[in-house]
């Protein structure tokens, strides 16, 4: 990106180009919104100076209780100390404009109760309310003018978003008026979350026509510091700016493209450890796709195009030193399905080599992706399940109590259950041939030589997992890409309807990452494979159950209902044999299969279920 | 990323859709459990004899062939897991059971059960 004209939203890409050089550019000059993003510009804030004002009129802002902080870009302004807001003083428009725009960054923690979170956002009044949609109302005097603070009292008009602001991490919000259509129009994102015409007051007790004129300034309401210490955004503020007029669609997408962006801190915090066996090198680990991508026969429209017959196209990443030295890009992408927060990470390998010992043989094929689901508590303080994917199936472990597990020491069984961390971090074995995604190890043998084959290693569990130290880690949390945003040219070409091969080769194996997202019906369900061990397909046969549930062979036994005992084979209610209400644990509805559906919320991932509802809300 | 053979596809696919039909008779189970726990109430109270104890100890073994007649061996597997904690399980319950009429009715109705033709599922 690059904005011209002013300090760029990037900031850290700063133009030397002076705004008053590009001030005679005509409006809209052209389609380019580099450019045309420059017009009418009233004020812009980066916080990376402190109030400072990086638009030609220098309106610096006093901070106040304001706090400097991490931004969405470089530094931002964290407004969680009470009556700690954005004051702005009377801005002169000097263009007489009767349209504007007000776009930033915003990250809130929490929104609070409705009749109290008000996120003062931006200039006007752009108020968070407690469920998290975005209301920017303009205050209508007694004679129905827009007062913008200038009289006690006075109503809001609000129009507000129907989808809500994702908690803990930046979205992006455009307002932008555009007076001669009267049309208010809200954005999230750079997609537009709302429209309204605004040419009466409607509900209010006076009329006439209302023309939204800037200089505008905080409703007085906000700008007084408040003893009750309500007001209160418990959140963060970037990258505001301010235009004299109604910013086009194109404009908006360009200043919530996301591609420069630091993700989402839980997204980084909770990045899996890969761990990689010692003599990974030699079977590749993972690299950048679009070095890949770029080395792949493509059409005129730049679209891959397939080519005949085998072997390797000759780009896979052999070099060791590349686990520290942050080359390596993980790709996520995160969706929401209520509070919960589910991450897929993923990485990709040039090439996977022939598996070719005696069970479960494997063919060689370019373009191998991998990856694992991290599902967050929905507070977001950690982590509450993992699952661990192949092209052939995968399972899942959760973070809650585990049940009684049988048989004893096999699959699922063996170990402690759940998964380990190193700090925040889930820990996630990588197998050397097929670079499958494991919960833990599978060592060499005493005395196995690596080079030579064992008839087990390619089977969905065999695949070897013995790093030696530290030294063949890769902390994933360096270098993250998001794969819903285009920071790497690949990915817009990965995105439906895409469907060509990644893998050129008699494989023809292909997987489309950007078309895989968290909350499909791939990743919704627990586990896919068998229940019970095989050499190929068995994905299922270490996944968990419900936290609490027993793990049997095949099944997933639930825990009693409330109020009854688990008398092991029956749930019983009663004191006495003569008193007993019974129901079988084995039949019905009181077992379920290995691939349910992964919970929404904590109830069944990081604890048990509680009352009469969860029992039977969850499988 | 893993690329199974077809053949080990074949064998998960047959192995879950036998899974499917197979069963374990919970009644069956509920008659275990009973002719268990009067077992136990019998021998707590001295009320029982030897020949009592054979029928209502042959009577369980009945109740759970009846109870995994039609189950997987995964099933007859997880039956057998939870047989030993539910009889601990049973046992604990009753250690302090009172020896008074309602056990007596309780018992004298599952020794009679014991004694009428083997359930069937």
């Amino acid at each position: 990106m690059d904005l011209t004209g002013f300090r760029p939203i990037e900031a850290k890409l700063a133009s030397a180009v002076i705004f008053f050089l590009l001030a005679a550019i005509p409006a809209h000059s052209g389609t380019d919104p580099k450019t045309s993003i420059n017009e009418g510009l009233m004020a812009y804030y980066t916080f990376d100076d402190g109030g400072h004002d990086s638009s030609p009129y220098h309106r610096d802002l006093t901070l106040g209780s304001i706090r400097i902080g991490t931004g969405a870009i470089g530094q931002g302004a964290s407004l969680r100390a009470p009556n700690a807001f954005l004051k702005l003083d009377t801005l002169g428009f000097p263009r007489n404009s009767e349209s504007f725009s007000v776009s930033g960054w915003i990250k809130m923690d929490s929104f609070g109760p409705a009749s109290t979170s008000r996120g003062l956002a931006f200039a006007g009044v752009s108020v968070v309310r407690g469920s998290g949609l975005i209301q920017f109302a303009f205050a209508i005097d007694a004679q129905g003018n827009p007062a913008f603070g200038t009289g006690a009292g006075t109503t809001g008009v609000p129009v507000g978003t129907v989808k809500a602001l994702r908690l803990g991490r930046w979205n992006h919000v455009s307002v932008t008026y555009d007076g001669s259509s009267k049309m208010i129009r809200i954005y999230l994102d750079g997609v537009e979350a709302q429209a309204a015409r605004i040419d009466k007051v409607g509900n209010l007790a006076v009329s006439g026509p209302w023309h939204p004129v800037f200089p505008a300034n905080l409703d007085a309401e906000y700008q007084n510091p408040d003893p009750s210490g309500r007001l209160i955004l418990n959140g963060d503020v970037d990258q505001v700016v301010l235009h004299d007029r109604a910013l086009t669609p194109e404009e908006v997408r360009f200043l919530a493209d996301r591609g420069l962006l630091a993700p989402p801190d839980y997204v980084v915090k909770f990045a899996p450890q890969l761990r990689f066996t010692k003599d990974s090198a030699r079977w590749g680990y993972p690299m950048s796709a679009q070095t890949f991508f770029n080395a792949l026969p493509k059409d005129a429209n730049g679209v891959p195009i397939r080519t005949h017959g085998g072997g390797s196209v000759g780009v896979e990443n052999n070099n060791f030193s590349t686990l520290r030295d942050g080359s390596i890009p993980t790709y996520f992408q995160e969706r929401f399905i209520g509070d919960q927060v589910r991450i897929n990470y993923w990485w990709f390998s040039g090439y996977q080599h022939e598996c070719i010992p005696v069970l479960a043989p494997q063919s060689a094929h370019n373009g191998d992706w991998e990856h694992v689901t991290v599902i967050l508590k929905e507070d977001r303080s950690g982590i509450a399940a993992v699952s661990y994917y192949q092209h052939n199936g995968h399972y899942t472990r959760i973070a809650g109590i585990h049940g009684p597990c049988s048989p004893a020491g096999t699959g699922r069984c063996d170990g402690s259950g759940g998964f380990d961390l190193d700090a925040t971090h889930p820990i996630v074995y990588v197998g050397r041939i097929a670079h499958g995604n494991y919960h833990n190890t599978n060592r060499y043998l005493p005395g196995r030589d690596p080079n030579q084959p064992d008839p087990t290693e390619c089977t969905y569990y065999g695949d070897i997992r013995d790093p030696r130290n530290s030294d063949d880690y890769l902390d994933s949390s360096r270098n993250l890409i998001d794969l819903d945003w285009n920071r790497e040219p690949w990915i817009a070409k990965d995105r439906a309807p895409a469907n060509w091969i990644w893998g050129p080769d008699e494989s023809y194996v292909s997987t489309h990452p950007t078309q895989k997202p968290p909350d499909d019906s791939e990743h919704r369900v627990a586990c896919e494979g068998a229940p019970t061990f095989l050499f190929a397909s068995d994905g299922c046969y270490k996944s968990e159950c419900i936290a609490g549930d027993d793990e049997a062979s095949e099944d997933c036994l639930k825990e009693c209902k409330p109020g009854y005992t688990n008398v092991g084979l029956t749930c019983n209610k009663g004191t006495w044999p003569w008193e007993w209400s019974v129901y079988g644990r084995l039949t019905g509805g009181n077992k379920y299969s290995y691939p349910y559906t992964l919970p929404r919320t904590d109830i069944g991932l990081t604890r048990r279920r509680e009352t009469d509802q969860q029992w039977s809300d969850l499988p | 990323m893993m690329k199974a053979k077809a053949s080990s596809v074949l064998i998960a696919f047959a192995v879950g859709a036998f899974s499917a039909q197979a069963k374990v008779n919970d009644q069956c189970i509920l008659r275990w459990e009973q002719s268990l726990s009067a077992q136990m109430i019998g021998s707590q109270c001295r009320w029982m004899d030897t020949a009592t104890r054979d029928k209502l100890i042959a009577s369980q073994q009945a109740s759970l062939a009846c109870a995994v007649a039609d189950a997987t061996d995964a099933e007859k597997d997880d039956v057998t897991t939870l047989i030993s904690e539910s009889s601990r399980r049973i046992a604990d319950s009753l250690r302090n059971v009172p020896c008074e009429a309602k056990a007596r009715q309780f018992y004298d109705g599952e020794v009679q059960k014991a004694s009428a033709p083997t359930p069937t599922h």
